[in-house]
């Protein structure tokens, strides 16, 4: 139990830490100067090119670009690889058990399981996916300033509703894990004897929702004295074209150009 | 001298769902250009008399009005007030500083250019650049605070609520903010601040309620602070000048360390 404690707590530090990384849209790099609406758009191509191939060389290409993007956007790769590692990690246990699920040719067998190749080749594949998906997908948020982002998905159309949906997640997920770490931290700092049961655990659940919607309604109040009404607002956005921005698009037209040589 | 009140209260009350009385039968006035103070110890319903003052809750008793007008549009209240609530995380709610202090004026559709004046100036005055990228949980508690009072800041508002603003700050920001707050009072704005410490009252209000529940106490500084058994009887601590005053027989009391000690010196000088 007590290990569960302190494991949910560093979860929690760790998905914190991915939501806080918009630190990194302050620094003067290659992506923080992309125009942000063509940022979104080419991400969101680059994701959409992803999850329509099985190509493991495509997807390793996809990944070196993104580090090689987080390096020329001074993100150190250590920190880039640190704040979104979690995510593959958790995506590669739910899809190991398919290594010995997926019927095919056995490669090596423990004690009547068979490991089949076409179950490491599907565990592979979904792996490098997430992987790509996923470090792309960083880098736009880790890049990219809120307001940026709502500001694009505005200009893109993109209906008000779902905007705001997205942020108040964006916002309410970052307090939730917040406040859960700082439960977890107060909780750990006043264990002597390390003896939980699922009775503490409950209480402790309970606990936590009634301080997260409390919170949660004294930011709400904090908004709506800001102003807030329903509806996101932001400062509109003068995006210049810049040689960034153009070089960026050359990328997404590279990359889609091997997405259509490996589709042909 | 009506047309320049900007907030009548009377008869509020609040109870919370459970049942706890917070307030009881309070009333307050709030006039343009004021510097009020609301003491009162713990649990004395200060937070929620703000609130309810501020518009951001509804009293459960009593009427208030807003400009002489019962029936206000919020939008109006919300472009005019500004509330710094007690605990600064709940006022930064943004993933960075620089984007909390972007938030109000744009949902209140300030003007760019005005905006970027007050923001170079909020963030030289309380030194804030070098954690305008930073997450706020990140900051230490002083920090936030300066972070949390600048994002109040912004929005240029006439009425300024703050709420305990000053118990994590050291001494050299804390002033810094009383006197840009009186800088800003200077210029018509109204400051409503709620404090439990009154060493900081002289420095902030004019005027000052106590608030135990109910309104016990009400009246200028002096009047209050000097009223020993008033403070004591309804859980406060008298200020160390007054004290030292009291002790020493001085009339009338002084009510600031400064006072005290230009007091003292005179003294000193006629013996």
């Amino acid at each position: 139990m007590v290990n569960v404690a302190r494991t949910i707590k560093n979860i929690a530090g760790i998905f914190r830490d991915f939501i806080a990384s918009e630190e990194f849209s302050y620094k003067n790099g290659y992506l923080q100067n992309v125009r942000a609406d063509v940022k979104l758009v080419g991400i969101f191509m680059i994701i959409f090119l992803a999850i329509t191939t099985n190509n493991l060389f495509f997807f390793a290409c996809l990944i070196a670009s993104a580090f090689f993007m987080a390096l020329i956007s001074k993100i150190r790769v250590k920190e880039y690889a640190s704040r979104f590692y979690f995510i593959p990690f958790f995506s590669l246990i739910v899809v190991l058990p398919w290594l010995v699920l997926r019927e095919g040719k056995p490669i090596y067998s423990f004690h009547g399981i068979n490991f089949t190749y076409e179950g490491a080749i599907y565990v592979g594949t979904f792996f490098m996916r997430v992987v790509a998906c996923v470090a792309i997908l960083s880098l736009l948020l880790f890049t990219t300033k809120t307001s940026d982002l709502i500001y694009s998905l505005r200009k893109m159309r993109v209906p008000s509703t779902m905007v705001d949906i997205f942020v108040i997640i964006y916002r309410y997920t970052f307090t939730f894990l917040k406040e859960l770490y700082s439960m977890l931290l107060g909780r750990e700092s006043r264990t002597i004897v390390r003896k939980y049961s699922i009775k503490d655990a409950k209480m402790f659940i309970g606990n936590f929702m009634q301080r997260v919607l409390t919170k949660n309604e004294n930011i709400y109040m904090a908004m709506k004295s800001k102003g807030f009404n329903g509806s996101f607002k932001v400062y509109k956005k003068e995006y210049g074209w810049n040689v960034h921005t153009i070089s960026y698009i050359a990328f997404i037209f590279a990359m889609v150009c091997i997405w259509m040589m490996i589709r042909l | 001298m009506d047309d320049d009140k900007i907030i009548e209260a009377r008869g509020i009350g609040y109870t919370y769902p459970d049942g706890t009385v917070a307030i009881e039968d309070a009333h307050f006035d709030l006039f343009k250009g004021e510097r009020i103070a609301i003491v009162g110890p713990n649990g004395s319903g200060k937070s929620t008399l703000l609130k309810i003052l501020s518009g951001l809750i509804k009293p459960t008793e009593g009427k208030i009005k807003f400009y002489g007008k019962e029936k206000i549009k919020e939008e109006e209240i919300r472009r005019k007030f500004g509330i710094l609530l007690q605990n600064p995380d709940d006022v930064l709610f943004n993933v960075t500083v620089s984007e909390d202090l972007k938030f109000a004026p744009a949902q209140l559709a300030m003007p760019e250019k005005k905006f970027e004046e007050i923001f170079d100036y909020i963030v030289k005055l309380l030194e804030l650049k070098n954690f305008l990228d930073k997450p706020p949980f990140r900051l230490s508690e002083g920090q936030k605070q300066r972070a949390a009072f600048a994002s109040i800041i912004t929005m240029m508002p006439e009425v300024i609520f703050l709420d305990e603003p000053f118990s994590s700050l050291d001494v050299i920001t804390r002033k810094k903010i009383i006197d840009y707050i009186n800088k800003l009072n200077e210029n018509g704005v109204s400051i409503v601040t709620v404090l439990h410490d009154l060493q900081h009252v002289p420095f902030i209000a004019d005027r000052v309620y106590l608030l135990n529940k109910k309104i016990v106490g009400e009246g200028e500084i002096r009047e209050i602070l000097g009223n020993a058994d008033l403070l004591t009887e309804n859980g406060m601590s008298i200020p160390p000048a007054v004290k030292i005053g009291m002790e020493l027989g001085l009339n009338p009391l002084p009510i600031t360390i400064d006072e005290l000690i230009k007091k003292l010196n005179r003294w000193y000088t006629e013996k």
